[in-house]
């Protein structure tokens, strides 16, 4: 059975071990039974024959006496020899021409080997184990037996008394094993544990102090590439914050610049010209802003640690976004008691909210009407006005560089830079051509936090 | 009015400059924090235009310095930082609107005006002074129903006058207002203006409260 194998049968290291040590000690115990079980029937088969020995030895002067003093060689039974004291011994007395003479009641009234004369000393015929003893002077013989079915018992009875406690012994021994186990495991539960918290926005250092020799070098492995992973993140981060400052500012100053020289300009073909400059810097200030927004989500900032509230986020950008157009052109909804919370770094959700109005204001109808709105069941739509974008298109404007067919200058990534945002953080979006309850129109709808994340 | 500018690129901070004196505004541009709170020490600015990352602090700090000192003049956020948080922190310590770069010149002015205008306890952009009808956002008057075009120092003076309708506005206020540091002023400037103003609007639209200043409405 391969690693792999074995793993997909039992997926957790305590299982495995509970499982295989109490299979290896049930194994060993059995195995100790046979091994003591096959000496003791020895001892024992050694100890019976002794008694058996010396029972013959103890009944033969005493039978012959009884035979002698009678004085008649018949056949009668005597009891009281050994009645009651022992349910697997008998004994016959014969003379030396086989007649059996005395018997105890257990006995049989033949000899107990009618083939042959019994051989002196220790044999066994059938069931019976034979000792035979010949009192000289009288020339009686006696034969002592004893049944081997209390030897087989005796031997089957010291090997039960062996395993019994095999039943209990299992499940204390897998309760043993699970309790050391789960001590032991504690460090290495407390490491995935830890590491299993950390993420783009969890990366403090791991407390690998108290862990064992044995976890060490991966704990230290691992706190060193979180430590690594943290300076690379960060460094990202920061140059995409600074970057940003370091571009707008000399953007800004020549976007002011070229304003206040079409102000001033009287000559038409001038302003024409310096329109054209306007223009051109506000697309490369749009583009600019775009990938510093892409490398910032390719750094994965959406996720935030815990839930926040992303309403006031959500009015501060649509107020920003209205202030920035014609008055009356952006319509804001909210549904009274509309809650909007969920695990969502806040710049990433105003990028998700700028990136959709932005959307719609390049590529819906020129100073047409845009609607955000926030129904009670926290999805928010952004609605604008304008031709139905076919199907086809429809699945891909969400895809880097993918615009519609549009007169405007979009840099074709707001959409997607949303949808990474979106999908960092476990939400949805959809985008629908006609938008919902119109003939015409585009609609993105996002819904937070789809499926819950970890 | 006086309005002041502290922001430390060249090339920004004079087409700013330059955008709000042709507004019909007085303007300072400083670069420096330290400039700018001796200025904001001996002037009493109605605006002021505030970027945060300066050569010689964090505007911020200067901000939260006025704020404690009890000053209460509007503060317009310009900056290159987007962040929420930052956004955040800078309305928290007082500032009255948030403008990230880059932005549009027409863009700054509706802010201006929309803080000014809330200044004056009117978040109204339409004003309605008797016979005249005022869109202070989009710059635009009628008088008795006909259109009047206003120059951008008029505008100044009638937005000064404006936004504080049926108060007295002292001479020297609105003078304070037209210009900027160091420039001459005319002794009759301000009457120059609100003569004009009269001619285009009807004699009745400013009265002149003698010795004293000047008002608008009743």
């Amino acid at each position: 059975m391969t690693t792999a194998r074995r793993f997909a049968m039992f997926p957790s290291i305590t299982a495995r071990l509970i499982v295989g040590l109490t299979l290896a000690t049930t194994l060993i115990w059995c195995g100790a039974v046979t091994y003591s079980s096959y000496i003791s029937y020895h001892e024992l088969d050694e100890a019976f024959d002794r008694g058996l020995h010396e029972s013959a030895q103890r009944l033969l002067p005493l039978a012959v006496d009884s035979v002698e003093g009678n004085g008649r060689r018949e056949a009668h039974e005597i009891h009281h020899y050994i009645e009651g004291r022992n349910e697997y011994l008998s004994f016959q007395l014969r003379d030396s021409a086989g007649r059996v003479l005395m018997r105890s009641r257990d006995a049989p009234a033949t000899p107990y080997n009618q083939n042959q004369t019994p051989s002196p000393g220790f044999s066994t015929a059938g069931e019976y184990r034979l000792y035979t003893d010949t009192d000289d002077a009288s020339g009686l013989t006696i034969t002592v037996a004893e049944t081997t079915k209390g030897r087989h018992e005796a031997v089957i009875g010291g090997a039960e008394a062996m395993l019994w406690p095999l039943l209990a012994l299992v499940p204390l021994n897998m309760l043993a094993i699970w309790l050391t186990v789960r001590g032991a495991m504690k460090p290495v539960l407390r490491l995935s544990s830890d590491i299993s918290t950390r993420s783009g926005v969890n990366l403090a250092p791991l407390d690998i102090s108290d862990q064992p020799r044995e976890l060490r070098p991966i704990a230290e492995a691992v706190a060193r590439l979180v430590e690594r992973l943290r300076a690379a993140l960060d460094a990202e981060r920061a140059f995409a914050a600074n970057s940003a400052h370091e571009l707008r500012t000399p953007i800004a100053g020549a976007l002011a610049r070229t304003q206040r020289m079409i102000a001033e300009l009287r000559d038409p073909v001038d302003r024409r010209r310096a329109r054209d400059v306007e223009t051109t810097l506000k697309r490369l200030s749009d583009l600019a802003e775009k990938l510093m927004q892409l490398s910032r989500v390719d750094a994965s900032v959406g996720l935030a640690e815990r839930e926040v509230d992303l309403l006031p986020v959500l009015d501060m950008v649509v107020d920003d976004c209205a202030k920035r157009l014609e008055p009356g052109r952006l319509h804001y909804t909210k549904t009274d008691g509309a809650k909007l919370s969920a695990r969502m770094d806040l710049d990433a959700f105003a990028m998700v909210v700028r990136n959709l109005i932005d959307n719609a204001v390049n590529h819906g109808a020129a100073g047409g009407r845009i609607d955000v709105r926030l129904p009670a069941d926290c999805t928010l739509s952004v609605v604008n006005e304008g031709p139905v974008v076919p199907p086809e298109l429809l699945a891909g404007l969400k895809r880097r560089f993918v615009r519609g067919e549009t007169r405007s200058s979009g840099s074709g990534l707001g959409l997607a830079i949303a949808e990474t945002i979106v999908s960092q953080t476990g939400g949805k979006l959809e985008l629908f051509s006609p938008a919902a309850g119109r003939a015409d129109g585009f609609e993105a709808r996002l819904r937070l936090e789809e499926e819950a994340t970890g | 009015m006086r309005v002041l500018v502290i922001e430390d690129d060249e090339v920004l901070g004079e087409a700013v400059r330059d955008h709000v004196a042709a507004s019909g505004h007085g303007v300072d541009w400083m670069k420096r924090v330290e400039a700018a709170r001796e200025a904001l020490a001996t002037v009493p600015y109605d605006l002021v235009l505030l970027d945060l990352n300066l050569p010689d602090g964090r505007g911020l700090d200067l901000l939260r310095e006025l704020r404690s000192g009890g000053s209460k003049v509007p503060v317009i956020v310009l900056t290159a930082m987007d962040q929420i948080a930052s956004r955040i922190e800078g309305l928290n310590s007082g500032a009255d609107d948030y403008l990230v770069k880059p932005f549009d010149l027409s863009e700054l002015s509706a802010r201006v005006a929309a803080v000014v205008r809330r200044y004056g306890g009117n978040p109204n952009p339409l004003l309605r002074v008797g016979d005249l009808d005022i869109d202070l956002a989009r710059r635009f008057i009628t008088a008795a129903g006909r259109p009047v075009d206003l120059t951008a120092r008029e505008w100044a003076v009638l937005e000064r006058l404006l936004r504080r309708p049926n108060a007295i506005i002292a001479k020297a206020e609105i003078e304070d207002s037209l210009y900027e540091f160091g420039a001459e002023i005319e002794s009759n400037a301000v009457e120059v203006y609100v003569s004009r103003l009269r001619k285009k609007l009807g004699r009745d639209a400013i009265k002149t409260i003698r010795g004293v200043g000047y008002k608008v409405g009743q």
